[in-house]
């Protein structure tokens, strides 16, 4: 039954060239716009390379340390509350932690990589983190290995570096052992990575040291307050999801035990924020609600615009099939089964729409990734010089489809469903006689 | 004429109901959208004060302590500061600058900003404080609002405070106002030695224009307390002499001056034209993504209109071959025809504009509209609004012509016989 | 077979009633083959569409075999169409964006059939009516008379006992007509079907088994 409809809406596809195109072009833009929302959603939420595991991984940013004269400090994770809270927990998987490029270079200023004698020293994007880091995240390593837990310990100056970074500095990425100034600091190459996208943001830098290696991360204040808070956020990776809330509750077990030892002050941290979370609120900071809001209205404008576009085209589409309707009814056809028909005739109509309409939202979502797939802050703070690659499986995956798929459908069911079920209200004989209108 | 036209649109009232609603909801957004471009352009269109061609950013980057080269000062040195003050020297000794000048958190096209509270009788103004070296008005080409040189808003500087003209009107509502006093708190003022041209941080901002002038000097620094670390936040730019191509620039000055500009822990480890820095501010800022954003939408439901108007009225020449045919009969020309679809368009839009005009006066009246740029006025709607007209007119009699044409192309007598 | 009883349908617009059927008695019996004769506009149409369950009579009842249809919902009465009748229009009514193959299948399409079975009724019925030729035609590419047979193998693929004609000859030169009407005439004799035609064709109707003639919404004869 089905391949009757499907060889009958292509007929009906190429007897009306005019209808078809202006119908696929219309559910073309109408989909590509919901698109470029559904790719972004699943660019910024589904694990992709590096960041593998964000379905189970959440973020510990936010400390405070609250004094008795109700001063407060707010910052990150210090190096002690890191060593005597965090490192002991049972509930998570992996731990890392780490000070991403941007907070870095307000504490050690801009980072610049060169050789030995050598004339070039490009500015880097430098991260700090330990071993755990490498566990949480996964790199594609084309030489070399991560940074292991002795040379985080022992502060030995050990780094992996990008692909760029190494082609820039070597002409080559075997470059295992090979030593590299940083900011005038020797440094020997454990590993090197092929670059990562700046659309995974937590991943993202051209080079990673232990931050033991770092002296102004490293040194541990004999002040409370400066060794308890401090610039690092910490990656946990649970074993699965649903253990957020025991991870909370030993998270709270922790800094309250902590706080038992501290002297001066109390620490108050932000609760664990799952992956996605995270995300959301780092994206609408300010006033996420008013952000959603419009977001849902715009949502709403692009799928109603081209709905009431393609209802009224549907209209007149349908309307010629009056007659043809009432044939079918005479020989036996329920309304639902017509109804039924209609929607599907439609849906298939709008396949090579929704298609093109994909095709078309991949466009839009590379010339506006900047916008789309940075977050704001690191953007202005970095002046756009972030390597902002997309690739093929981050656009191309079932899911995506699934998404299109999905939205093909509730437009098809905007569009048509008004004119198919008022075409199928007009009584056999009129529509016979075709006299309806 | 229009009569007629009006009773064939309510005879197909159910078929153009679609056009109509679409119409109603893209008159409203694309409202919006003229309203927020026209502002945009207005904002744009107005002086920003500083001028940032053939300017230059050199950024001053530190040795970490663990560096091998790393020169250890006793604490206290006034070394460091005076490491700074060399590689500015050293800066200006090239033949191509023109001036120097060096400030803390004072740099237009950044987010940085350094505001606190002025008064004046019972005037309260929140102002931003620019710290800078008097050949900053030079550097970025500021003018006395009187319409004196840069050199002697340079010279006065060191007197006392130099304000914009956006602040004096707040504060005083006048301009004429050197010699006068603003107070910071009851007891400790500041004397006024000159008023600036108005200026702005970005050809897009909108609030925080009011700005004061303070004299970056060696005392500044001290009170600043700023540590060897902490030096480079200093923000060093220059300007190049008149006739140096701009092309190029940053790069030569950089391989010329490779190892001159070092001072002790301090070298300067990039140069950059401002024109570059403004360029990315304005691209990333939040203003050009609401741009991007919004344009991608007005775009998207002009396509939409085009689409809504071509098919309804090439469905609608189809079903009426014979009314046309019968048109041509009784001696409508093929032009007619043509003129009667453009007009029926055109009429649907009015119709659905209607609604849509009182529905944006009302959310315009609701105060929904930002008054940064101008305050909502019958003029800013009427403007809007024929703009808005204009654009979807435009739209709708493209879209009418491919449908009008194919009806004037008829022959009556096959028009007639369709049937 | 069919039995309509004290049927009466009545047109109503805002300004005016029109009555297009008033007090019709009516028996058609099995293996009949009924003309309805009458000028335009005397409601012989509107009659025959009743009798086929497309229109609802304003009162009175319509039984078929037996069954009184009058209170049927959407889904019974399609069921019942699809089982019981076959329709033939003046102007055909073939769906131009499927072949014929696929327009003889129609009815079915609306049954628990599955494809094989579908198309070889289809095959065997456009045999029956010369056609077996024409199976991937489109109806735009028919003659008339062609056109006309297509739509009366569509009429009897799901082998209904009732055959429901309105002017099945009235497009067509009277060389069609005749071929049309042999073929109709078959169906009654050899198929045992039961056959109303609406006609103007006096020539045509006397060849039937009964003609009753309409007047103004009334059977006159």
């Amino acid at each position: 039954m089905y391949k009757l409809y499907f060889r009958q809406a292509w007929q009906l596809m190429e007897r009306n060239r005019f209808f078809s195109t202006v119908y696929i072009i219309g559910t073309g833009l109408a989909i590509s716009m919901v698109m470029v929302m559904a790719v972004v959603y699943h660019i910024r939420t589904a694990n992709i390379a590096p960041e593998v595991h964000r379905d189970r991984m959440c973020y510990l940013n936010g400390l405070s340390y609250v004094q008795s004269n109700m001063s407060r400090s707010s910052y990150s994770y210090g190096l002690r509350t890191i060593k005597e809270c965090i490192y002991p927990m049972t509930t998570p998987e992996a731990v890392a932690i780490k000070v991403d490029p941007l907070p870095l270079r307000y504490i050690i200023g801009d980072s610049y990589a060169r050789l030995q004698g050598g004339d070039i020293s490009p500015k880097v994007n430098l991260m700090a983190t330990d071993d755990g880091f490498w566990q949480i995240f996964r790199y594609r390593f084309l030489a070399g290995k991560p940074f292991d837990k002795a040379a985080v310990s022992s502060s030995l100056s050990r780094v992996v570096v990008n692909e760029k970074t190494a082609r820039m500095l070597f002409g080559k990425t075997d470059v295992v052992n090979e030593t590299i100034l940083l900011n005038d600091v020797e440094y020997s190459v454990c590993g090197v990575v092929a670059d990562v996208s700046a659309v995974t943001p937590d991943a993202y830098a051209d080079v990673w040291v232990p931050y033991s290696s770092l002296p102004a991360l490293s040194e541990l204040s004999s002040i409370e307050q400066r060794a308890s808070i401090g610039p690092f956020s910490v990656c946990i990776l649970l074993r699965n999801p649903g253990d957020m809330k025991a991870f909370r509750d030993e998270w709270q077990r922790q800094i309250k035990q902590y706080n038992t030892m501290l002297v001066d002050g109390q620490l108050e941290g932000t609760e664990p924020l799952l992956y996605f979370q995270n995300m959301l609120y780092s994206l609408f900071m300010q006033d996420w609600k008013k952000t959603f809001f419009m977001l849902l209205i715009i949502l709403l404008l692009f799928l109603l615009v081209p709905a009431l576009n393609l209802s009224g085209l549907n209209t007149f589409h349908i309307h010629d099939r009056i007659p043809e309707l009432g044939v079918r009814r005479a020989f036996g056809a329920r309304k639902g089964t017509l109804l039924m028909q209609l929607l599907t005739e439609n849906l298939l109509l709008m396949l090579p729409g929704g298609f093109a309409g994909l095709l078309f939202s991949y466009l839009l979502v590379w010339l506006l990734r900047g916008l789309l797939l940075g977050s704001f802050v690191t953007m202005m703070l970095s002046g756009g010089t972030m390597d902002m690659s997309l690739s093929l499986p981050m656009l191309i995956n079932m899911q995506v489809f699934g998404y299109a798929f999905m939205i093909c459908l509730v437009l098809n069911l905007l569009s048509s469903i008004v004119p198919a079920f008022r075409a199928l209200q007009v009584s056999i004989t009129d529509a016979l006689t075709n006299t309806a209108n | 004429m229009i009569l007629h036209i009006l009773k064939l649109i309510k005879a197909n009232l159910y078929n153009n109901c679609w056009v109509l609603a679409e119409l109603l909801v893209v008159f409203i957004v694309l409202w919006f959208t003229t309203d927020y471009f026209l502002m945009r352009g207005i904002l744009a269109s107005r002086p920003v004060g500083f001028n940032v061609e053939n300017v230059y950013r050199a950024t001053i980057s530190v040795r970490p302590q663990n560096a091998r080269s790393f020169i250890k000062y006793e604490a206290g040195s006034d070394e460091p500061r005076q490491n700074v003050y060399r590689i500015i020297e050293r800066i200006k000794a090239h033949p191509d600058v023109e001036a120097v000048c060096m400030s803390y958190v004072a740099l237009p096209y950044t987010y940085g900003c350094w505001t606190s509270q002025i008064h004046h009788d019972s005037t309260n103004v929140n102002v931003r404080y620019l710290n800078v070296s008097p050949d900053y008005f030079k550097v970025f080409g500021i003018h006395l609002l009187s319409g004196g040189s840069m050199e002697e808003l340079a010279r006065r500087l060191p007197e006392g405070k130099v304000i914009s003209a956006t602040t004096a009107k707040e504060l005083f509502g006048r301009t004429d106002v050197v010699g006068k006093r603003y107070y910071v708190t009851d007891s400790i003022s500041y004397p006024i030695v000159a008023v600036s041209e108005p200026l702005r941080n970005d050809e897009y901002a909108t609030s925080g224009n009011v700005q004061v002038f303070e004299m970056l000097d060696d005392r500044f620094m001290e009170t600043l307390n700023l540590k060897e670390h902490d030096m480079n936040s200093l923000e060093i730019c220059f300007r190049t002499r008149a006739g140096i191509s701009p092309s190029g620039f940053a790069e030569r000055f950089m391989k010329e001056t490779k190892r001159s500009l070092t001072a002790g822990n301090y070298w300067v480890s990039d140069v950059e034209p401002y024109t570059e820095i403004r360029s990315s501010f304005l691209e990333y800022s939040l203003g050009s993504s609401g741009q991007k954003v919004l344009s991608v939408i007005s775009g998207f439901f002009l396509v939409n209109v085009f689409l809504a108007v071509i098919g309804t009225f090439w469905f609608r020449v189809n079903r009426r071959r014979a009314e046309l045919g019968l048109r041509m009969a009784v001696g409508s020309t093929h032009r007619g025809i043509c003129h009667l679809m453009i007009n029926e368009g055109l009429l649907l839009l009015f119709l659905a504009s209607l609604p849509a005009l009182l529905i944006c006066g009302n959310i315009a009246y609701m105060e929904v509209l930002s008054v940064d740029v101008l305050p909502v006025s019958v003029w800013r709607f009427a403007v809007v609004s024929i703009l808005t007209l204009l654009v979807l007119a435009l739209i709708i009699i493209g879209a009418c012509w491919y449908p009008s044409r194919c009806a004037s192309r008829m022959e009556p007598a096959d028009a007639l016989h369709y049937e | 077979m069919i039995k309509l009883t004290n049927l009466e349908k009545i047109y109503r617009t805002k300004e005016i009633e029109t009555v297009a059927l008033e007090n019709v008695n009516l028996e058609v019996r099995n293996g009949e083959f009924l003309s309805i004769m009458g000028p335009s506009g005397c409601g012989k149409s509107t009659l025959l569409n009743i009798m086929g369950l497309l229109d609802a009579p304003t009162s009175g009842t319509v039984e078929i075999n037996g069954v009184n249809t009058v209170n049927m919902n959407d889904k019974e009465l399609a069921a019942f169409r699809n089982k019981q009748l076959g329709f033939v229009f003046q102007s055909f009514h073939l769906i131009n964006s499927l072949n014929v193959l696929d327009n003889v299948e129609l009815p079915l399409l609306y049954r628990k059939v599955s494809a094989s079975e579908r198309r070889k009724a289809a095959e065997a019925v456009l045999e029956k009516v010369g056609l077996s030729h024409r199976i991937r035609h489109f109806p735009t590419q028919l003659s008339g008379g062609q056109c006309q047979r297509v739509a009366i193998a569509r009429a009897i693929v799901g082998n209904p006992d009732i055959i429901l004609a309105d002017e099945p000859t009235g497009n067509l030169d009277s060389k069609m007509g005749i071929e049309v009407m042999e073929l109709l005439h078959q169906l009654n004799k050899e198929d045992g079907r039961t056959i109303v035609m609406v006609t103007h064709n006096e020539q045509q109707a006397q060849q039937t088994s009964r003609t009753i003639r309409f007047f103004d919404g009334r059977q006159v004869q």
